[in-house]
């Protein structure tokens, strides 16, 4: 190798990669990065060292009677590192506070959620049963919400009684009616779903070794347990078909279920799905809306539906295209609703809350999740063999799970059915023929023409709906036996409450342990019942505050710092 | 201790170096001298100032009302200890070089 007589030149030329000189770096670089770790383990420890250096610069020249040039020099110097060295320590506290800021901040809202899904239960279970009491309450809350004194209890106890017998009476009312029902084979020509046959439950191809069953029994098994789920389907495949009739079901197994549907088709002629069985329908035409009124119109629904207190389930429709609009338009909503699927996928059993979302394709990308987050919700897929690319297509995913003998043995199935098409669902995790259902909607879109029942709307004798009459009873009653007098005879005194509401929530509140208050307000606030009957959160705190003021409760900063947290949100 | 603490000890060694700093290049360049003399007079102003601020204060002078910073407070003796270790600095450096 020609090496030039230039010493730099020859570190230039020198052939960095032979073992010798490799060696030798290795061995440089080594000692020089254990030396600086071991001077400088942390970052404190060099800010530090920048910060001694520094004032042994300035100073030092200046004791030992330096040259004044030099002296001058070696302070400018030593007065920079100290300036750069108290910069990096400022920083570095700033980090370490932010850290413990957080890690605070994240203690704190664990321990609320905790709280909050706690309260949420101990809720949903005093709306569901009435006076009963959550077990799962600690004994002081359990004394507090029960009546205190054993005067007080007599008249709730003659109610309780009342109450049990009126629904007892109207259980056994619902019951004779089904059994009567099913005598007279009424419930197999009335019910919206007719029961496959026996050969196609017996073509049903299992994915994971589950046994097949009729798909009648397991839209029964989908509606009494509810789980949040996703159904996918070809367009025209009967997705609306499928979750109208699984609908019925749900509000004949889950009377107080408040079913919420949002729908973005907007198509008058398959308004039949949903009217009659939802609480609130939510239409719009998503074509014809701009993208911003879409999203504004979806977040308004989506508001409306968590301020809904207790047990309730959202019916998104035509979530393919409304995603689509809104990930591109505010990706910022979309992604907080996202958070809340996945918060429903987690806790959402418990309080009795699901989304069952509608739409035709099943990539991740387009639901806008990752296919870790689809996977919280639970698969329902529907192909049908009048379009067999789009069915192929949606069988090509990871969706769902294919049969052992692949897409062919699904389209058979679809040619076995007596409606051409074919489901899978994630009950027994398997695909079998779609049995022939009731087309609630009134317009077949096979046949591209009006049913009917739609043609001659008169009035159906033997409809499938169960009726909502038991369900408005009870609520009735609960209403007419809740803790306050009813709404007409109250005199608003102050606080925005009826003389009768303070003393009722003074004698509640009378034996309760400090520190607890917070619990029995978060009940009370969220309560439907007090709702209903107008009492608003403001009103509420000025009464606990009157009542702290009076020595009538103890509240605790605690309990204040809870309450105006709880009132934000 | 945090490092907050150690960060403003080395702020306030900052002030004490420019004192020092500007002493040195008075010693080489004489005309830096009238910037040393007048810095100190406004030193010695600031500290005149200060000290009638806080008897006026503490003696309640419908005058001192207006004054709307704590004197005795953070800042004020933050202020005052920047003010002071620039004239140490500074003197120090005097003694040492002249």
């Amino acid at each position: 190798m020609d090496v030039s007589g230039n010493p730099l030149m020859q570190l230039l030329d020198a052939d960095l990669n032979s073992d010798r000189n490799r060696t030798i770096l290795r061995f440089l670089f080594g000692r020089a990065g254990y030396v600086i770790a071991r001077i400088f383990p942390t970052r404190a420890a060099a800010c530090y060292s920048g910060l001694m250096l520094g004032l042994a610069l300035a100073f030092i020249p200046i004791a030992k009677n330096a040259p004044v040039r030099l002296t001058l020099l070696l302070t400018l110097a030593g007065g920079g590192l100290t300036a750069v060295s108290a910069h990096e320590l400022d920083e570095l506290q700033d980090d370490i506070d932010e850290a413990r800021t957080q890690k605070e901040r994240d203690r704190q809202l664990r321990q609320f959620a905790d709280t909050e899904a706690k309260n949420k239960v101990a809720e949903t279970n005093l709306l569901r049963h009435g006076y009963e009491l959550d077990k799962s309450l600690p004994p002081e809350l359990q004394q507090a919400i029960s009546p205190a004194s054993p005067k007080a209890q007599q008249s709730p106890q003659a109610d309780r009684a009342a109450f049990d017998s009126a629904v007892t009476a109207v259980q056994t009312k619902q019951q004779n009616k089904a059994e009567e029902q099913q005598q007279t084979g009424d419930l197999t020509s009335g019910d919206p779903l007719v029961p496959a046959t026996t050969e196609t439950a017996q073509v049903a191809a299992p994915v994971s070794g589950h046994p097949p069953t009729n798909f009648t029994d397991t839209m029964q098994q989908i509606a009494q347990r509810l789980l949040s789920m996703t159904v996918i389907g070809v367009p025209g495949a009967g997705k609306g078909m499928f979750v109208s009739n699984l609908l019925r079901l749900v509000r004949h197994h889950h009377p107080q279920l408040h079913l919420f549907v949002m729908e973005g088709k907007g198509d008058a002629k398959e308004a039949g799905y949903w009217q009659g069985v939802a609480d609130d329908i939510r239409s719009i035409q998503g074509l014809d809306e701009s993208p911003v009124n879409l999203v504004a119109w979806i977040n308004g629904c989506l508001e409306d539906f968590k301020a809904i207190a207790g047990p309730k389930l959202l019916i998104f429709d035509e979530v393919t295209y409304l995603y689509k609009v809104w990930q591109t338009t505010d990706k910022e909503s979309f992604e907080d609703y996202i958070q809340y699927k996945i918060g429903l996928s987690s806790m959402g059993d418990s309080l009795d809350n699901y989304i069952w979302e509608i739409g035709q394709v099943s990539n991740a990308k387009d639901l806008g999740v990752t296919a870790g987050i689809r996977s919280l919700f639970k698969p329902i897929a529907i192909v049908s063999n009048h379009d067999r690319r789009a069915a192929n297509a949606l069988l090509g995913t990871k969706f769902v799970p294919l049969p052992e003998d692949g897409k062919k043995a699904v389209m058979a199935m679809c040619d076995l059915s007596s409606c051409g098409r074919a489901v899978y669902d994630y009950v027994n995790d398997c695909w079998q023929p779609m049995p022939q259902l009731k087309n609630l909607s009134g317009f077949d879109r096979d046949t591209r023409s009006f049913s009917q029942a739609l043609q001659h709307p008169s009035p159906q004798p033997s409809s499938p709906e169960p009726t909502p009459e038991p369900l408005n009873i009870r609520a009735d009653l609960e209403r007419l036996l809740s803790v306050d007098t009813p709404e007409p005879a109250r005199v608003v005194t102050r606080f925005g409450l009826s003389a009768e509401q303070i003393s009722e929530v003074q004698q509640r509140l009378s034996g309760l342990q400090p520190g607890t208050i917070s619990s029995v307000k978060s009940i009370r606030e969220n309560s439907r019942l007090l709702r209903k009957q107008g009492i608003i959160q403001s009103d509420l705190a000025e009464l606990f505050d009157y009542l702290a003021e009076t020595g009538a409760i103890e509240w605790l900063a605690s309990d204040c710092r809870d309450f105006k947290y709880l009132g934000s949100l | 201790m945090s490092h907050r603490l150690a960060s403003k000890f080395g702020y306030y060694s900052l002030s004490g170096f420019a004192g020092s700093a500007l002493v040195q290049l008075a010693v080489i360049w004489p005309q830096t001298w009238i910037a040393v003399v007048a810095l100190g007079a406004i030193s010695l102003l600031y500290f005149a100032f200060l000290i009638i601020c806080i008897q006026g204060v503490l003696r309640g002078a419908r005058w001192a009302g207006v004054l709307n910073f704590n004197l005795l407070g953070v800042d004020a003796i933050e202020s005052t200890a920047i003010v002071l270790l620039f004239v140490v600095g500074g003197l120090w450096t005097c003694l040492e070089i002249l």
